[in-house]
């Protein structure tokens, strides 16, 4: 805060103190290696073409109202004994079979939970552990890629996609903030249709247009469903329609048994993603989500085929007033 | 004209943004290749300063002079923790173009030879002064910035800045002169010792997968 004009050490004393050690020489920054860099940030800080983007939410605006209605209207129907109350029988059916089964409990359950209130104000915290796959590019270029990394990750986010800074932290460590965009804010994907063929339509159209992305549109689909759903707080009839919408991508298969970061059993759906085959794993008897892996498929410059590039558990979640609090 | 540049970026202009890459790209890249003693590492750290510079770009004070003591006091920060920042920005490092590791030009590669010899010596030379005292010495003499400067960049006082310099100057002086003993009286000196104190922070770039990114 400083108002003084910029003083420093006078020219003999910079001589004197740059004398002290053997001189760096004075490599510089190659104009190639400038323009493409320079490139690169520019692409990176580009804001979405703003033509488009009106439009995209207009559409999806018009369409969310009529299914949101019908989708209310289902609920009381199927899922509550008419008291308002949450009927059991979704949890206590016989066990699942196939992917569609278990998507088809796992929604029916999330459609039941007591919705969550999240104010414009407050934030949403979640609490995982990671095991993730890191790969370090080191001198001469090599890139060494060490599986099993671990971290304990602590995020406070905005339910608004932008303008308020949220807050995380690793293993306990000091609070950092976040900014920017949040693709995948309270805001945005609670607004949602809750029909999921209509998400499942709309997923295909923006996956699509993703640049760089070398694997299906079913595989991309899933991906992106599982970062909109599993670890997140969202109105129940949107996170059972995004169930629902997983169940309707071709080649979702179920896995009897699967482990969690934190070494939790569950039952898990499954699909391949590009290299790698992803599963979500929820608690077989209150179809919870527990949490993530996923193992390789084929050999890639990540590791070879089997290896397990991550894992995750959500270990807690909620709706707090403050960054750093912790929810009750 | 720079007070309007830094209103322009904080409004988020890309073309004033793109000015302060031009006019700072190289003397990020040199204060980190000072620092790391690696070309591609350096790159990095360019990249994921200006893109953390970006991201904090509503933090600028509307006053002041050069945005140079801003932006490197955010490169000190990423090469503190160069993990934390590559996972904030791990999809658009992910687009990084790679360098070709050939240099274009014969007589290019023996002058690189030259700075890389240069470098490794400087790079060990730092290593033995602590990392506070460090990262003074680093933007006050190699990277020319005024003590209030130096201060603007750590987030420090300038008594600090010129304290910690002293220190480093201190220290240094004591190493020439333990150094010209050991010469003058033929003792034995190991080799290229004082570099441990970099290992912890030769902050390589970081490339993280399987990370939500948000």
């Amino acid at each position: 805060m400083s108002v003084t004009p910029p003083q420093g050490p006078n020219p003999a004393e910079r001589a004197e103190l740059a004398g002290l050690l053997p001189a760096p020489g004075d490599p510089d920054l190659s104009g190639s290696r400038h323009r493409l860099l320079k490139e690169h940030l520019m692409l990176e800080i580009q804001e979405p073409a703003p033509t488009r983007r009106p439009r995209r939410r207009l559409a999806v605006a018009a369409l969310a109202v009529p299914l949101a209605a019908a989708a209310v209207a289902g609920a009381v129907a199927v899922g509550t004994d008419g008291g308002g109350r949450p009927r059991p029988v979704a949890v206590d059916g016989p066990a699942p079979r196939n992917a569609a089964m278990l998507l088809d409990r796992i929604s029916l359950v999330a459609a039941n939970k007591p919705a969550v209130t999240v104010r414009d104000d407050q934030f949403i915290y979640t609490k995982t552990k990671q095991i993730y796959t890191e790969i370090v590019t080191g001198r001469d270029r090599k890139r060494t890629v060490t599986h099993g990394k671990h971290a304990v990750r602590e995020a406070w986010v905005s339910p608004l996609p932008t303008g308020v800074d949220g807050m995380m932290r690793e293993n306990g460590g000091p609070l950092d903030g976040v900014t920017g965009e949040n693709v995948y804010s309270y805001k945005r994907v609670s607004a949602f249709p809750t029909d999921p063929d209509a998400i499942l339509r709309r997923i295909y159209r923006e996956r699509k247009n993703r640049k760089g992305d070398d694997q299906s549109k079913e595989g991309l689909a899933f991906d992106e469903i599982g970062k909109l759903v599993n670890e997140s707080i969202l109105p129940p009839g949107v996170t059972a329609a995004l169930y629902r919408a997983a169940a309707r991508i071709p080649g979702v298969v179920m896995v009897p048994d699967a482990v969690d970061a934190a070494g939790r059993h569950g039952v898990a759906v499954s699909r391949v993603t590009g290299a790698g085959r992803t599963e979500w794993i929820f608690d077989r008897k209150t179809f919870a989500y527990l949490g993530s892996r996923t193992v390789l498929v084929k050999d890639t410059d990540e590791g070879r085929k089997g290896t397990l590039i991550g894992h995750s558990a959500l270990l807690a979640s909620g709706v707090v007033d403050k960054p750093g609090q912790l929810p009750r | 004209m720079e007070s309007s540049l830094r209103a322009r970026i904080r409004a988020g202009d890309q073309a004033a943004f793109a000015q302060i890459f031009d006019e700072d790209a190289g003397v990020v890249y040199r204060h980190a290749l000072r620092v790391l003693g690696d070309r591609a590492a350096a790159e990095d750290i360019v990249s994921l300063t200006f893109l953390e510079a970006w991201r904090l770009r509503e933090r600028i004070r509307p006053d002041g002079e050069s945005l140079r003591p801003w932006l490197l006091g955010i490169a000190t920060n990423v090469l503190r923790n160069t993990g934390r920042a590559a996972r904030r920005h791990r999809a658009a490092l992910a687009r990084l173009p790679r360098g070709d590791a050939l240099p274009d030009f014969a007589d290019d590669l023996v002058g690189r030879m030259a700075d890389a010899d240069r470098l490794a010596a400087a790079q060990a030379a730092l290593g033995r002064l602590r990392k506070a005292d460090r990262e003074v010495f680093l933007l006050v003499v190699w990277s020319g910035l005024g003590y209030a400067e130096t201060a603007e960049a750590l987030g420090v006082s300038v008594g600090t800045v010129r304290s910690r310099l002293s220190r480093a100057r201190k220290r240094l002086r004591e190493l020439t002169d333990a150094e010209l003993r050991a010469q003058k009286g033929g003792g034995e000196r190991e080799p290229g010792v004082p570099l441990g104190q970099l290992d912890g922070d030769r902050a390589e770039a970081v490339r993280l997968t399987q990370e939500r990114y948000r």
